[in-house]
């Protein structure tokens, strides 16, 4: 069952006087509980690619559909209540709030919804939260801040709080890239197991060989274009 | 239907958190912001208390001491005061205020007026040559008054002798003005003393000469230095030659013959101060004084119906602008010419320096607000600026735009809250440390200055909250820029932080 449809995506950008086309008509079809990754060099579109489908970037044409919602359609503030309870991040930086600790950076996107819209009462939002923690190995480190913690740590954090909004689809951005490649390892391996444990579609971004190997669907692009789209399990 | 408030609080919460810890978290920036918006609360503060003081200063030694509330005088072409004429080169006297008993008749049936009294205003020479040092005079402002009503509407502590009574002729100096004389004449003024005043009026050049019968100091304190004094009206009236004003008097030729002197233009002003003038005007005093007043009794004009001032004190003070503009309306519909004004306008131009001080220190606080607005202005944005990933994350994480104003007025508010209660707090120990080192009245202005002996200076609400909102608004006001850079940061920035 698809649950991301791209369809004759074009994205052009402006780089100075002169047009780029960075994604030239892109078509795929993402299914529920994929693992997927998406491959290329440097500037083949990756990141482009998965701006769109997190919907913060805008296609310059085509469509992008999440859900069964064409994004195209939807104004700022419906793209991130979309984003807010369809996707989660994980980003190459972490991206962590430097502020706030662990336990705080992960209940953080809870914190932006009424709690109605989430369905869960406050003593299950913080299982939830302890629970995810748990499963992300930093239940001694829920009070330290993010510059306390190592890139793998942080980047754990980070799978949690991408996971605590329960998405369905988990989008992370070379989320191996400022790690070394141990880490990288047990940090793939650790969405390997979400993904099969929630069922949640987790679609990343890389260049590194090693990763593609772990995913179930591969969208290789060149250029801005597909070159491979298949399925290991096929 | 049970609502759930628990995520909106655990969300404000995490707002309030997230702000104070950013704050926290770039504390260079907000010491920069802070220290800005602490000094101008507290210059701010410290400014309007000081104009404050100084103000209600004027207004106490002005209202309690000489203008009363209200003063009533006739309609003129030029600006003048109880203080006389303002034109420069102005050479006029004050009018008469026209239709005085039936002015005064009204304001004291008026059920706001506390009391009323009428005044004569103007500068005489006067001189004590029973001292055996002929031709030495000092220089007094003087204040006709009504005996018989002034004490009801002023107090002022009479320290020797008595004050002017009903039908009384005199002078009542005050303690400081006998002090100047004493020294710079040097000679001994005691009560019972004949005062001999030199005036020039619309009867022209005139002597006249009065006992000394007391000696005044204002309630307020012993540090005051002024050059004041009071005369019986009738006396001023003569010195000032007010009969002339609407009727001229019939003097016989032989007493005019006894004026005469030369007062061509250049001798006149020879012979003002020379001696011969005051030896020939203290032979003629005795004998032209009779022949007026015998004139007066015979005159339309009843003499005890000249006066220039009408001025009245208010049962309650709030009040005096609707008392005023009432008084007026009712002198419009008689068909008076003349004016109510407030005691700024009885005491012009003095009145103005609190004006005037204060609208330069609020041209002064505006540039230097206006400088302190876009520094913290700058700083905001530059903030904004390092922030924008963090934006960005908090923007792909889902949340809204309003989300992110919230959390920039949620800083704003407490770095100004913070920053004006700083302000406030070093105000209030400057206050207080002022207070505590009572720094003396030096002179007659400071003495009116600081309304007494000593500067005590007194916070207001407005002069202490109006800086405090201020601030707030000014830094929700600098604000709304780096707010817009904020909420406009889009989500995919968070994806180019590598």
């Amino acid at each position: 069952m698809s649950i991301i449809k791209l369809d004759k995506v074009v994205k052009n950008y402006k780089l100075g006087s002169t047009e780029v086309r960075a994604v030239k008509g892109v078509s795929f079809e993402i299914n529920k509980a994929d693992f997927i990754s998406i491959a290329g060099p440097s500037g083949s579109g990756k990141s482009t690619i998965l701006n769109m489908i997190g919907c913060i970037d805008t296609p310059t044409d085509g469509s992008v559909i999440i859900n069964g919602i064409d994004t195209n359609n939807l104004g700022d503030k419906a793209l991130t209540s979309l984003r807010h309870k369809e996707l989660g991040f994980i980003f190459q930086s972490f991206n962590l709030i430097p502020v706030l600790n662990v336990y705080e950076n992960i209940e953080f996107p809870l914190l932006l919804a009424k709690r109605k819209s989430l369905g869960i009462s406050k003593a299950e939002q913080a299982d939830w939260v302890s629970y995810l923690i748990e499963e992300v190995g930093l239940t001694n480190w829920k009070k330290h801040r993010s510059n306390e913690l190592s890139g793998g740590q942080r980047q754990r954090v980070a799978i949690a709080r991408a996971l605590v909004t329960r998405p369905s689809i988990v989008l992370a951005d070379e989320p191996t890239a400022n790690l070394d490649s141990s880490t990288g390892e047990v940090i793939i391996n650790l969405m390997k197991k979400i993904n099969r444990d929630l069922g949640t579609t987790f679609i990343f971004s890389t260049h590194d060989s090693t990763i593609v190997n772990i995913a179930d669907h591969v969208i290789r692009l060149h250029d801005g274009e597909v070159a491979e789209n298949y399925k290991r399990t096929e | 239907m049970k609502l759930n408030f628990s995520n909106y609080f655990r969300s404000r919460k995490i707002l309030i958190s997230l702000a104070l810890r950013n704050l926290r978290q770039h504390r260079s920036k907000s010491l920069i912001i802070a220290s800005i918006m602490s000094i101008s609360v507290y210059v701010l503060i410290v400014g309007l208390t000081t104009i404050n003081t100084i103000e209600s200063g004027i207004n106490k030694a002005f209202i309690d001491y000489f203008t009363g509330d209200v003063f009533i005088r006739a309609n003129a072409d030029y600006k003048y005061s109880l203080l006389g004429i303002q034109s420069p080169g102005g050479l006029e006297d004050n009018p008469v205020l026209p239709e005085y008993t039936k002015i005064f008749n009204y304001i004291e049936a008026h059920p706001s007026v506390k009391s009323a009294t009428p005044y004569i205003t103007g500068a005489a020479r006067l001189s004590f040559e029973n001292q055996g040092k002929e031709g030495q005079r000092g220089g007094s402002f003087l204040i006709g008054i009504d005996g018989a009503t002034y004490y009801d509407s002023f107090e002022s502590k009479i320290v020797e002798g008595t004050g002017i009574l009903p039908d009384q002729r005199g002078v009542v100096l005050s303690k400081s003005n006998r002090a100047e004389i004493q020294d710079y004449l040097d000679v001994e003024i005691n009560i019972g003393d004949p005062v001999t005043l030199y005036g020039f009026g619309n009867g022209g050049f005139a002597i006249r000469t009065v006992p000394l019968v007391g000696v005044f100091e204002f309630v307020q304190g012993k540090k005051e230095k002024n050059y004041l004094g009071f005369i019986d009206g009738d006396t001023f009236k003569d010195l000032k030659g007010l009969y002339y004003v609407n009727e001229p008097l019939n003097i016989s030729e032989d007493k005019i013959d006894l004026l005469d002197v030369d007062l061509s233009d250049d001798a006149f002003i020879d012979d003002f101060f020379s001696d011969d003038v005051a030896d020939a005007q203290n032979t003629l005093d005795s004998e032209l004084n009779l022949e007026i007043e015998r004139e007066l009794e015979d005159s339309s004009i009843v003499f005890d119906q000249i006066w220039e001032f009408l001025v009245i004190h208010l049962d309650d003070p709030r009040f005096a602008r609707g008392f005023i503009r009432d008084v007026n309306k009712w002198l419009d519909e008689q068909g008076i010419d003349a004016s109510a004004g407030d005691w700024k306008a009885a005491a012009y131009p003095m009145s103005t320096m609190a004006d005037a001080i204060r609208i330069i220190f609020m041209i002064v606080v505006g540039i230097v607000f206006c400088i302190a607005v876009m520094i913290v202005i700058n700083t905001l944005v530059v903030s904004v600026l390092e922030r924008t990933p963090e934006i960005g994350t908090m923007r792909a994480l889902g949340a809204q735009k309003s989300f992110v104003k919230r959390l920039f007025n949620y800083e704003i508010f407490f770095l100004s809250l913070f920053s004006g209660l700083t302000g406030l707090i070093l105000a209030f120990l400057t206050i207080f440390i002022i207070r505590l080192c009572k720094i003396e009245s030096t002179n007659g202005l400071t003495f009116v200055l600081y309304s007494g002996n000593y500067l005590n200076p007194i916070a207001s609400f407005s002069s202490i909250f109006g800086p405090f909102i201020t601030i707030m608004i000014a830094g929700f006001v600098a604000n709304i820029y780096p707010l817009h850079l904020a909420s406009g940061v889009a989500p995919v920035v968070a994806m180019r932080e590598k």
